[in-house]
């Protein structure tokens, strides 16, 4: 337990080895979470709760934190302390003093204080505590053996408050018929007219003494919470050195970043960062695993199984699921980037710098998180929106959050910007991801006319800045790919499989399939906007299951016209080796692109084949980019729909869909005719 | 620290002004004044912008600004600890 974005979590992680979501800013964990390890012989439950700065519960996530602490009675507390910000979290820590549970204060980001140049003394206030008081830096692994080690002898602290004698005796009477483990505690509570649960035996001495401070002209709460902040404050100052003067690195970098007028420029340069670096990195290995898939094809070819077999693993299979898979490095480096951001602090920022404009366009500032959530999937943004107040306010968030580019709809823009702008694919994406944000936006704002004004409150708190370890985003990235790879195979396997077999039904000319009929019958509709070929409008109705389907529908329904070429098992090895050299001369290269200096290792010519060469023949730039940008806007996936309507009533959820399309078709109309007249 | 808070509410401050003219940490001005306004005793009187000179421009929410509930401090409660009583 602890104050939020303390590194609860983190430390959880580092201590068992366990995949806790981590995040720089208040509130990443919003629900009770466990581990478990082993320590000292003994199996340990550890349970992540809520940060929360005092035990009175004004928020669901704090009401959860002091539910777990009344009632689950654990079998020791670890008070997560952030040692730059003593004072104000001892507040809790002495609240948890009163609890009466045994506890152990883990003094964590202490390397946070030292460059602030607060100098910690973490004897003295575990002199002061009477418990157990480990530094540690958790995202370094520093202190946590003394952490585990301590926590196996905690030590049940004592009083640390002294409150006012009136309010002392107040408390000693009321605690004597009160038979809870936590009685200090609940009697302060209870004088203090929290939203307490008092047995019946008590409440005619809890009356007694409400009436007695009233009459005295105490206001037990303020003289509560006024003894609690003293306290904390002296104790602070016994084990916390003054910090030394001049700016920290957060208010030099905010001063820079939250600029009035330099500070979205900078936001923008640091997300075409994100975008130049997902693709630099990525593409050497999406062409390795282009080449695996291609070699896999051959060997499937070569064995000489039944027509139909061979079709449903070289061309449903390996030419579906695959081509997706091929895509997951894409996924892996823009996760990477985004954790980065995330991690350390950026993120939080740019909520706070969209405020005026979210407001200027009738949504709340806050509503800016779960846009943001929004680029990695829409469907928990949408569940986001519960933090904000107001049923329009979250419905005018709800509707702008499907234009948000989620990382299903990264796997085709990366398809097709690599074929038709190699050299401006970075741009075209970060294009994209703007357009989209931009018409949410517009959403909302037309949004806003019809229904009541905000009433969110815009104030939020910013995190500081951190330095994230390369274990900790290397984790974070690799957990997010796999959670697309684990909720995408089942979806994409399904729709691979349907169309497969509607286009071999009847078997041969594909244009003539079930599937090539029902594509061609839709053709009319995006013919103009520069989309002809019946393999690319087919793509766009799988697409409404999830858009992670587009990709793999266009590899059965291209690859599955090409006459795939046999391969031995050297052939393909031979292949294989060259593809992992060219992939490793690549990323080589990508640092040096990164600052557009020249490339340290020369790449071979790229010779388009497979999908992308097949694509490149089927639709002009104009019409790729028209394509794009129809997915971009059109609905998202079944999950997003069904969660505007469980949110928002299936009216909502409807007009939602009705008014995605009809924007998709215009803007992608837009787009054609104006791209194929430059 | 609380005293302190209720009397420079007198006037509405930023909790940013009340943390640099009270010496405080500004996370417990914060904290205390998201304590004080869930039971009542002060509120949000709205966003101090009209000082800065690049509003027009500027992407920031501004900053709440405190004042004392009215009515809210009981009759005849004082302030606790050493500070002055609020006013009635």
């Amino acid at each position: 337990v602890g104050n939020p974005n303390t590194g609860k979590s983190t430390l959880i992680n580092a201590l068992s080895g366990a995949d806790l979501q981590v995040g720089n800013w208040s509130g990443t964990t919003v629900e009770r979470m466990e581990a478990h390890f082993s320590c000292g012989g003994r199996r340990v439950t550890l349970v992540d709760l809520p940060g929360t700065y005092s035990l009175s519960a004004t928020t669901p996530e704090e009401a959860l934190a002091r539910r777990e602490l009344l009632e689950q009675r654990p079998d020791v507390v670890l008070d997560v302390v952030d040692a730059g910000n003593l004072e104000r979290n001892l507040y809790l820590t002495l609240e948890l003093t009163e609890l009466g549970h045994p506890l152990v204060v883990v003094l964590n980001l202490v390397d946070e204080a030292a460059e602030k140049g607060i100098t910690l003394d973490a004897a003295a206030l575990e002199r002061e505590l009477g418990v157990p008081v480990v530094a540690t830096v958790a995202s370094r692994g520093q202190g946590l053996a003394e952490v585990a080690a301590r926590a196996l002898h905690p030590a049940l602290p004592g009083p640390q408050v002294s409150y006012p004698p009136l309010i002392e005796e107040a408390v000693g009477e009321l605690a004597r018929s009160l038979e809870v483990p936590h009685r200090r505690w609940l009697a302060l509570a209870a004088l203090a007219e929290e939203e307490v649960e008092v047995p019946e035996a008590a409440r005619p001495v809890l009356e007694k003494w409400r009436h007695r401070l009233r009459e005295a002209g105490v206001d037990a709460f303020l003289e509560i919470a006024e003894a609690r902040y003293r306290r904390a404050r002296d104790l602070a100052r016994a084990a916390a050195g003054e910090a030394r003067g001049g700016h920290g690195l957060t208010e030099r970098l905010d001063s820079l970043v939250l600029h009035p007028v330099l500070g979205v420029p900078v936001f923008l340069a640091g997300f075409f960062v994100v975008f130049r670096f997902t693709y630099l990195f990525s593409d050497p290995w999406v062409e390795f695993a282009g080449a695996v898939q291609e070699v896999l094809a051959g060997w499937i070819g070569a064995l000489g199984l039944p027509r139909l077999v061979r079709s449903f693993l070289a061309e449903g299979l390996v030419g579906g699921l695959g081509t997706v898979l091929a895509f997951t490095p894409v996924l892996f480096f823009l996760y990477l980037a985004l954790s980065f951001l995330e991690s350390s602090g950026f993120l939080a920022r740019m909520a706070f710098l969209a405020d005026r404009v979210m407001k200027s366009v009738g949504l709340p500032g806050r509503g800016f998180l779960p846009l943001l959530l929004g680029f990695g999937c829409n469907v928990p943004a949408l569940y986001a929106t519960r933090t904000l107040e107001g049923f329009h306010d979250r419905l005018r968030v709800a509707m702008a959050i499907p234009f948000m580019a989620c990382s299903a709809r990264m796997t085709v823009f990366a398809l097709f910007a690599a074929v038709f702008f190699p050299r401006q694919a970075d741009l075209v994406v970060f294009g994209l991801y703007l357009g989209g944000l931009s018409l949410g936006l517009l959403t909302a704002m037309l949004l806003s006319h019809l229904t009541p004004p905000s009433v969110t409150s815009g104030v939020m708190e910013l995190p500081p800045y951190r330095m994230p370890t390369a274990a900790v985003l290397l984790r974070l990235a690799r957990l997010r790919t796999m959670d697309f790879v684990r909720g995408a195979g089942g979806v994409i396997l399904a729709a691979v499989l349907v169309v497969w077999l509607l286009l071999n039904v009847p078997p041969g000319d594909l244009s003539q399939s079930l599937y090539g009929r029902l594509a061609g019958a839709l053709g009319f509709l995006f013919r103009p906007l520069g989309i002809e070929d019946w393999r690319l409008v087919g793509a766009l109705v799988p697409g409404f299951v999830a858009k992670e389907v587009v990709v793999g529908t266009l590899g059965v329904s291209y690859l599955g016209s090409q006459a795939g070429t046999a391969l031995g098992l050297n052939e393909g090895l031979q292949a294989l080796g060259q593809a992992l050299v060219a992939a490793l001369q690549g990323t080589l290269n990508a640092f040096p692109a990164m600052v557009g200096l020249p490339q340290l290792v020369s790449a071979p010519p790229e010779v388009p084949g497979g999908l992308p060469g097949a694509l490149s023949a089927s639709v002009s730039p104009a019409g790729a980019l028209a394509y794009m940008t129809f997915v971009l806007l059109y609905t998202p996936c079944v999950a997003t729909m069904a969660a505007q309507a469980r949110e928002f009533g299936r009216r909502w959820a409807a007009a939602s869909a009705a008014w995605q399309l009809t924007l998709a078709w215009l803007a992608g109309l837009l787009v054609y005719q104006v791209g194929s007249r430059l | 620290v609380i005293p302190e808070i209720l009397e420079a509410l007198r006037q509405p401050r930023t909790a940013r002004d009340l943390a640099g003219e009270l010496g405080l940490p500004l996370g417990v001005v914060e904290d205390v004044l998201r304590l004080l306004a869930g039971r009542g005793y002060v509120r949000a009187a709205g966003i101090d912008c009209h000082a800065c000179s690049v509003r027009a421009l500027c992407q920031g929410s501004g900053e709440k600004v405190w004042c004392l509930a009215p009515g809210a401090w009981r009759t005849g409660s004082p302030a606790p600890g050493p500070g002055p009583a609020p006013p009635a």
